[in-house]
């Protein structure tokens, strides 16, 4: 038996659950960082800086929200999920739109990342990267399920 | 690579759906292999073969520029 690192079917439908909530709620905290103050909290780091004068932390704790990580960690894990879980009838040909969609989103995902990379610079090059984190598993997510719906259009029409 | 897989389906009368179930596969796989998007793996072609009774070749055939 091949390992093909696929996550069994079910685990689709539970990637959705968490993804969908935790990207509409990412989103909205992206640009209402200030409306969330609870669980703000001291916070282990491998590296950090820390008050007023920034001070560097190695191995420590600062102060900081804990919101945007439980929030990011749930939602990459849920993509993951839909991204990596087996379709409900798995086969050579859906392993080879899957792989060919991998190739896809990667090229997509880093010639926008180069581009930005280019015309965007310091913050604004942070708030991009976190975008970034994110696209390369939709892209992905949405070109593979775009030709096995094409697949299944082309289908529907023949008798 | 040519193949008649979709005569083959109407001698039998069976749709995609029904032949993608007995093989085991999905049934965009059995779309795009009729559609010539696909070229099956060798077990997948003999797969089918077994199943119409037919040889191999008598389903797919090269082509010039194969």
């Amino acid at each position: 038996m091949k390992t093909n690192f696929l996550f069994p079917n079910r685990f689709k439908r539970i990637g959705w659950m968490l993804f969908i909530p935790t990207a509409i709620f990412g989103l909205f905290i992206l640009f209402h960082r200030e409306s969330i103050e609870f669980l703000d909290s001291k916070v282990f780091t491998i590296y950090g800086s820390t008050g007023l004068f920034r001070s560097q932390v190695v191995f420590g704790f600062v102060y900081n929200n804990y919101i945007p990580t439980i929030v990011g960690v749930l939602c990459l894990i849920g993509a993951i999920l839909i991204a990596f879980s087996k379709e409900r009838q798995e086969d050579e040909f859906i392993e080879k739109i899957r792989l060919e969609s991998l190739v896809w989103a990667t090229y997509v995902n880093y010639a926008i990342l180069i581009f930005c990379f280019l015309f965007f610079f310091e913050i604004e090059f942070v708030k991009v990267m976190t975008f970034n984190m994110f696209t390369i598993l939709i892209f992905f997510i949405a070109r593979f399920n775009y030709v096995l719906h094409k697949m299944n259009k082309t289908f529907s029409h023949e008798k | 690579m040519k193949n008649n897989l979709r005569v083959e389906r109407a001698i039998k009368n069976i749709t995609q759906e029904e032949l993608a179930k007995i093989i085991g596969v999905s049934r965009q796989a059995v779309n795009s292999i009729e559609l010539n998007k696909y070229v099956p793996s060798t077990i997948l072609a003999l797969k089918l073969s077994r199943y119409f009774g037919k040889t191999v070749n008598e389903i797919f055939v090269l082509e010039e520029d194969d």
